[in-house]
């Protein structure tokens, strides 16, 4: 009897059909990726030549449009100054913003250094039409009393960022 | 005198005679072992039929759009419990926020339901370029829950299930939209 009454159990567990104890779902995964953002410099900031005061200290600025400023007490001898120039690259009609550092230090290999800072670009940020756009970076330049001839070079480093 | 009428399904009528007379003959062995002279015995029978197990998914696994980092690798993470709340790696920059996956269990009330995930994908874009997606982890909002491990059912029967997940963003990962499909198995324990 009791064989009997265990075979009845069995059959009756057997009525769940398989396909009731499982489920399986399927969904989708998915990402869009678009381009980095990417940024090049062209042309150098540059302040030109300049000759300093034997007793005063002054400065050399250049504007983000290219113009440039002689402190009165510096005498700048040329006129080959320059804006730097970048040209950024990303996602067509995304947007991104500047960041621009606070100070840096220019030098000429012998001791001498001098300061460059007041950073300002042409804009805050800019949209990438085409996937490209372009900005200038001018900066002041401050020149010691009897600042020490050479040639001063230095970086300077810009970050953009998407917005 | 008899009238004789023809059997419209001879061999139906013959397999249910076979198995009556089966079924007489085993009652009558079965009997007769027992020794008893009670001829009478009783055998349980039983069954337990439980609602079939459903899952409908409600929402896809998106990771959102990205940016990557031209040198670096980065990941992105979506929130298993939470939409809009995906974690995007520091070397990425992430726009529109991703959103998790929803799926709606449906079963047994208070049934225990295990679920396992397929380990990783690959999602992939027109041109053939490849992501990798891993670490699924879920989440739902029945009383105990465990990636790949249980969730029970509510009283209801019906329960939610999320499912979050990683993606990993090679460096300069090529623009497009990728996209692949992940299963997950529902199975009541």
């Amino acid at each position: 009897m009791k064989r009997i009454a265990l075979a009845a159990l069995i059959a009756g567990t057997a009525i769940l059909p398989l396909s009731a104890h499982a489920a399986n779902v399927t969904a989708d995964a998915g990402a869009k990726i678009v381009a980095p953002l990417q940024i090049a410099n062209s042309t150098a900031l540059y302040f030109g030549t300049i000759a300093p005061s034997l007793t005063s200290s002054d400065s050399v600025v250049v504007s983000p449009a290219g113009s440039k400023t002689c402190g009165s007490e510096l005498t700048c001898l040329t006129d080959d100054h320059t804006a730097a120039q970048f040209k950024v690259s990303g996602e067509a009609d995304f947007s991104y913003t500047i960041e621009l550092p606070d100070s840096i230090t220019i030098s000429n290999g012998a001791g001498g250094s001098m300061t460059v800072d007041e950073f300002s670009g042409s804009k805050d940020g800019g949209k990438l039409s085409a996937g490209t756009d372009s900005f200038t970076v001018g900066g002041k330049l401050s020149v010691g009393a009897n600042q020490a001839t050479g040639e001063y070079t230095g970086t300077f480093t810009v970050a953009v960022n998407y917005q | 005198m008899a009238t004789f009428i023809p059997n419209p399904r001879p061999k139906t009528a013959l397999i249910v005679a076979l198995i009556i007379g089966v079924a007489t003959t085993m009652y009558a062995t079965s009997v007769a072992q027992s020794g008893s002279s009670d001829p009478e015995f009783e055998g349980n029978a039983g069954a337990v039929i439980i609602n079939g197990l459903r899952v409908i998914k409600r929402q896809d696994l998106h990771f959102g759009t990205i940016a990557p980092s031209l040198t670096e690798f980065g990941t992105v993470q979506t929130n298993r419990g939470r939409n809009n709340d995906s974690v995007c790696g520091p070397t990425l920059t992430c726009f529109a926020p991703g959103t998790r996956a929803r799926f709606t269990v449906i079963g047994e009330a208070n049934r225990i339901v295990t679920i396992s995930d397929p380990g990783s994908i690959w999602i992939t874009d027109a041109a053939g370029n490849q992501m990798l997606v891993d670490s699924f982890t879920g989440a739902g909002s029945g009383n105990n829950t465990h990636w790949r491990g249980w969730q029970r059912l509510r009283p209801s029967g019906i329960s939610r299930f999320n499912v979050g997940a990683t993606l990993y963003v090679n460096p300069n990962q090529p623009r497009g939209t990728y996209v692949g499909q992940f299963t997950l198995n529902f199975e009541y324990q």
